[in-house]
């Protein structure tokens, strides 16, 4: 925050139970930071997409840390990219690029990525109701400092799960040695269920030590038939990100058919009301046992840029 | 898999800890006369009294996570993952377009 904020003020009392915090302007520009080795990169990126939009200048942030955390607790940068930067293009963002420079699996990390966000005026609402059929998986078994035929052996088991329901299934490999593979090994499997209506689904999960790369690909493909089977326009782990560009998109009501509440997204859900005054109006759709969330977006407005 | 439905009357109600109805004038006025209430009780009580914490606790939004999470939204795993049910293949088969589904290469 103190980095791409100019005027922000924060203080920790001497006892470390209270936290003041006064705002300043969000000026972006090129940061660097490192994000430690407790939590991964997409705990840090999720903070920052929703805020470098509305900054003086464009973001370039270069991240680095664990990209791909094993206890699923974060997005890993592979569904940033593949799954929540598409949803975002929604709102009217255009040109955000994101590269993954190096992997980094936990313990040790070293992996890095680069976020190149613009700045926008306001954000568009969103009417997002149609979920479509699934007409393809794609997915990305990926390998660091270890055997590539690991990758080999999750694509396999997965893919022959998946086949079952769907034609279309394509899951890449990707091996990373050198500087590119962080400093300790890993490997997990992210996958990406694509609509007809363009819509995206995904899970992700990282291997474990003393794990069977098989476990991984069948548990990880029964997960994402899970994700899909309660249906919504978005995933469990993305509905957060969407919510929150709807209530701060301009001032028109956005709608979003999801699936089924996470615990996280209904305690956000009540952040928002507390912070913004906004009320999400959450409607059930026996028919598709889903919910159909529905608000009036803020109408927040970048006032850090000077002039459009 | 029948059960996974959340019953409609309690999504808002799980959420937020009330129902969308809208407030009336009455209704402001009643939450005001309360407020006032509890800062009175506040300025009686003593600091470092339990009744402190007591004021405190109340604040919080609708009911605990930890409860919502225990009862409804807890995933049950072993239900989903059992795929040799007839009943979940099925439901899940429908999430999927057919296999002689035109192949769109946008």
């Amino acid at each position: 925050m103190d980095k791409i904020t100019n005027g922000c003020k924060i203080e920790i009392d001497v006892t470390g139970t209270t936290v003041f915090y006064k705002p300043g302007i969000l000026t972006n520009g090129k940061i660097t930071h490192d994000c430690g080795k407790t939590r991964s990169v997409g705990y840090f990126l999720e903070a920052l997409v929703m805020l470098a939009p509305f900054g003086k200048n464009p973001l370039s942030a270069t991240l680095t840390g664990i990209t791909n955390h094993t206890d699923n607790l974060d997005i890993s940068v592979d569904l940033f990219r593949t799954v929540t930067l598409p949803n975002l293009l929604r709102f009217g963002l255009s040109d955000i690029d994101f590269k993954i420079k190096a992997r980094g699996a936990p313990p040790e990390g070293g992996g890095m990525v680069i976020l190149s966000c613009p700045i926008v005026k306001n954000l568009k609402p969103l009417q997002l109701i149609d979920s479509g059929l699934i007409k393809r998986v794609r997915g990305i078994a990926y390998t660091s400092r270890m055997n590539p035929v690991v990758s080999n052996r999750v694509k396999d088991q997965c893919k022959g799960e998946l086949l079952k329901y769907v034609s279309d299934v394509f899951i890449y490999t990707d091996h990373y040695k050198g500087k590119e593979s962080g400093q300790s090994p890993g490997y997990g499997l992210s996958l990406v269920a694509e609509t007809t209506t363009g819509c995206f689904v995904s899970y992700e999960q990282m291997g474990e030590a003393q794990s069977l790369p098989e476990d991984l690909g069948d548990n990880c493909a029964k997960m994402l038939l899970h994700e899909i089977l309660q249906g919504g326009c978005v995933d469990t782990s993305n509905q957060s990100f969407m919510l929150m560009y709807m209530v701060l998109g301009s001032e028109d009501i956005s709608k979003i058919r999801i699936g089924k509440l996470s615990p996280y997204t209904i305690s956000l859900l009540r952040n928002i009301k507390e912070f913004f005054g906004v009320t999400f109006d959450i409607k059930p759709d026996p028919e598709t046992k889903t919910s159909i969330l529905t608000c009036f977006g803020c109408g927040f407005k970048n006032l850090a840029k000077q002039s459009f | 898999a029948k059960d996974r439905f959340i019953k409609p009357v309690n999504l808002m109600k799980l959420v937020y800890g009330e129902t969308n109805k809208k407030k009336t004038m009455q209704d402001y006025q009643q939450k005001e006369e309360k407020e006032e209430e509890k800062e009175e009780k506040e300025e009686d009580s003593e600091s470092g009294s339990d009744d402190f914490f007591k004021i405190r606790s109340t604040t919080s939004m609708g009911p605990d996570i930890n409860e919502v999470e225990s009862s409804i939204f807890r995933r049950d795993m072993e239900d989903v993952l059992d795929l040799g049910n007839e009943e979940i293949h099925k439901m899940l088969a429908s999430r999927f377009v057919s296999r002689d589904y035109v192949y769109d290469s946008k």
